[in-house]
């Protein structure tokens, strides 16, 4: 057959005789990386979680820039009504907060000084929710600061997130309450019904309470830790005709998508 | 895709396995997709890192994204076997 310059000449690439296709190498490599990451963090955890580190911290980043990204796409107009609602919300809260500040200055000058908070420590988030798949947080915080297994991991404001699972020298990873298989005790609505919150990932929470508990849409769920405080509000009663119990979805007062920092405490 | 150029099947590969640490989950899992035609073992190599950086036991009872990855893995091997039987035949 005649060729021609202008025909497109194809390279043919050197195979090795013990691995036959492109395929089966890419295979092999892939295998190969997979073993060493494993490898890494199974026998060097610390050092694996601390040269990723620099890596999780871009990611979040990211993930906020696009976020932001997207925020310019939306409609301008329902942004500012949000916005407005929110402040007014903001507002009535901030009046709120007042009068109950006031309370209780007169209840402690009338029952006596009450013992001060205990301090915490205050750490940065590398990787959270939606980047992490799981109701996991990785802190730029570890023993080196004071942060010790079991420690209780508190979003900004006071509300409970979860607990200190694993702390290393200079990093800490975190479990949520959320996290499936966790459970905590909780109350919820004006008439404090006593449950258990079961965690079902994404930061959400499922509870059972009677039928006739007289728990509705939007009653806020409570946790014990100086005071009642509260995590989540009750987005969805699911009842069933034949059986006594009622099954809350509850959705989270904090976005977990959004959070920057957290404070520890014991 | 195991026709296309090499270069090519090493960039989607390579934004597969650094995916997990920019992306969040759904953007990772679709690169991963995507990978899957470069090689079918993608996917399973990006479960096992994303479980490496981000699963612990209190948070999930097993590694759901080594099993998911699993699962694509075996997805796309039958894939590329059929679409290889096709071209044989024809």
């Amino acid at each position: 057959m005649a060729t021609f310059s202008s025909m497109k000449k194809r390279r043919y690439f050197r195979r090795n005789a013990l691995i036959a296709a492109p395929s089966f190498s890419m295979g092999v490599a892939l295998f190969t990386i997979v073993v060493v990451v494993l490898g890494f963090r199974a026998l060097l955890p610390e050092p694996f979680l601390r040269a990723t580190a620099p890596l999780l911290a871009v990611g979040t980043a990211l993930s906020g820039f696009f976020a932001d990204l997207r925020a310019q796409f939306a409609d301008t107009s329902l942004l500012r009504r949000e916005r407005d609602d929110l402040m007014r919300e903001k507002d009535s809260l901030a009046r709120e907060n007042l009068a109950f500040v006031a309370k209780i200055e007169d209840l402690t000058q009338f029952l006596g000084k009450e013992p001060a908070p205990p301090l915490g420590i205050i750490a940065g988030i590398l990787t959270r929710p939606p980047e992490s798949p799981y109701d996991t947080l990785v802190i730029a915080a570890g023993a080196t600061s004071g942060v010790s297994p079991g420690m209780r991991v508190l979003a900004p404001g006071g509300t409970p997130l979860g607990f200190v699972e694993t702390a290393f020298t200079s990093i800490a990873r975190v479990t949520l309450y959320s996290a499936p298989g966790q459970s905590l005790s909780a109350w919820v609505g004006r008439e404090r019904v006593a449950m258990t919150l079961k965690g079902k990932g994404g930061g959400a929470f499922t509870a059972l309470v009677p039928k006739d508990a007289g728990v509705v849409l939007g009653d806020l769920v409570y946790v014990a830790g100086g005071g009642a405080l509260p995590v989540g509000r009750v987005r969805e009663v699911g009842t069933d005709l034949s059986s006594p119990i009622a099954t809350l979805s509850i959705t989270p007062l904090v976005n977990l998508f959004s959070l920057t920092w957290v404070t520890l405490v014991p | 895709m195991g026709h296309a150029r090499p270069v090519v099947r090493v960039v989607l590969i390579a934004a597969a396995l650094i995916a997990p640490f920019f992306f969040t989950i759904g953007i990772t899992s679709f690169i991963a997709l995507i990978a899957a035609a470069a090689s079918p073992s993608a996917p399973l190599a990006v479960g096992i890192i994303v479980d490496a950086l981000y699963w612990t036991k209190a948070a999930y009872p097993y590694p759901l994204g080594t099993f998911a990855g699993a699962l694509l893995t075996a997805a796309a091997f039958m894939v590329h076997s059929f679409i290889e039987t096709r071209i044989m035949r024809v």
